[in-house]
């Protein structure tokens, strides 16, 4: 029985030696862990769009001067067709980056080189096969685009990319959104329906791949591609190269 | 005679937890506080999985998974680490009912596994490593479970460990 007992401390206190090194271990990842959760959160904040129209809770669209239209290749652009610089934006609406960049330098591109017709800016539809809802998405702004209103629909889709995006039938937000901007409701959620535009979307997605498009946002600059961080940079190279 | 049941299945159901923490925690942080990237590469993963509808329960606008993989974590790390000092808690027999609490989160993951297997069409890293720690925090529930009741039955008879060594 006594060395039973013995043998029973024995184990208890190999036990607990082991338990000792083992807390000492979680507590380490634990430690490690928390770091690397911490460093992602301050490299990620340290990248956030600071200020900007990031906020989305308003359907207030700054007025574009420049001209709009659609070119001979159906798609919509703005800026003046004329202009020395031709930039393509090859997009989806659901994909964070692009609308990060929507949300973020859109805004100054407009200012700078659209409405002072130095560039046409026109949107390329790509969908993106991962993303469930860009062709819907890209319909919907094809169905405002024949009232008048693409380029509105177009911002206020990547303003609120986040709240469409994770639902399951993002339609009738979207009809939601056709109503702010002051569509025509039932033609609008007709066209969407029907898939009117779905052909022009998916040929659109067609033309991207074939250009050999690798992610979006990706830009066209002249024949260039560059990425949102590339852009104002090609912008002003292309600019230079034209004299302006 | 009568042995101690080993540790370590009970250590690692509290390493696997607290690793299934950091990974939801990441999840849930990814989620919140998106990664600001330049590109959406095609045919990648990225972010499809998160932000599909499936992220939430119930699909389509409820709690985020990751914050129920959170608080599910929390909690088998917080049971770990009691089950490695005590085997009771009043008339609870820990490692029983931890099995069936294990087998409950078993099941969450099979759901999620399904979830991105036939319906988003899509597997997310850090989804597929928290359901291989939830597996792994199961088989350690059984390998605990059992060697429990291997000790409790040696303790209430003797005579049976005899019948059990004899057949």
């Amino acid at each position: 029985m006594s060395t039973q007992a013995q043998r029973g401390r024995k184990v208890d206190n190999k036990n607990a030696k082991t338990l000792r090194v083992f807390y000492i271990v979680l507590a380490a990842i634990a430690v490690v862990g928390v770091a690397l959760l911490i460093i992602y959160l301050v490299r990620n904040q340290g990248a956030a769009p600071t200020g900007g129209a990031a906020t989305g809770t308003t359907a207030q669209i700054s007025p574009l001067n420049a001209p709009t239209g659609m070119t001979p290749e159906g798609f919509y652009y703005k800026g003046d067709p004329e202009a020395p610089v031709r930039v393509i934006e090859y997009s989806d609406y659901q994909c964070p980056a692009c609308a990060q960049f929507h949300t973020v330098l859109a805004g100054q591109i407009d200012q700078e080189y659209v409405e002072t017709g130095k560039i046409q800016f026109v949107f390329h539809d790509f969908p993106l096969s991962m993303h469930q809802h860009a062709v819907i998405a890209a319909e919907a702004a094809r169905a405002a685009g024949s009232q008048g209103q693409f380029w509105q629909m177009n911002k206020l889709l990547f303003e609120r990319q986040r709240e469409w995006a994770g639902t399951l039938n993002p339609q009738q937000l979207f009809v939601r959104y056709a109503e702010e901007l002051g569509l025509d409701r039932d033609q609008f959620e007709q066209a969407l329906q029907n898939g009117t535009y779905r052909d022009q979307v998916r040929a659109a997605e067609q033309a991207a791949i074939q250009v050999g498009i690798g992610g979006t946002p990706t830009f066209m600059v002249e024949g260039r591609q560059v990425n949102a961080g590339q852009l104002v940079a090609a912008i002003e190279s292309a600019l230079a190269a034209k004299g302006q | 005679m009568y042995s101690e049941r080993s540790l370590y299945p009970r250590m690692a159901v509290s390493l696997f937890a607290l690793l299934g923490l950091l990974v939801s925690s990441y999840l849930a942080l990814t989620r919140f506080f998106p990664s600001v990237s330049l590109v959406c590469l095609v045919g990648s993963g990225c972010d499809i999985v998160q932000r599909s509808p499936w992220s939430t329960i119930p699909p389509g606008g409820g709690i985020p998974i990751s914050v129920i993989g959170i608080v599910g974590y929390v909690f088998l790390l917080g049971w770990g680490l009691l089950a490695l000092q005590t085997d009771h808690i009043g008339g609870l027999a820990l490692p029983f009912w931890f099995l069936i609490i294990t087998s409950v989160g078993l099941i969450f993951s099979i759901y999620l596994f399904l979830v991105q297997r036939f319906m988003i069409q899509a597997f997310c890293t850090w989804c597929v490593i928290s359901g291989i720690l939830m597996i792994g925090i199961w088989i350690a529930a059984l390998f605990d479970w059992r060697a429990w009741q291997r000790m409790t039955q040696h303790r209430a008879s003797p005579a049976m460990e005899a019948t059990q060594r004899a057949s």
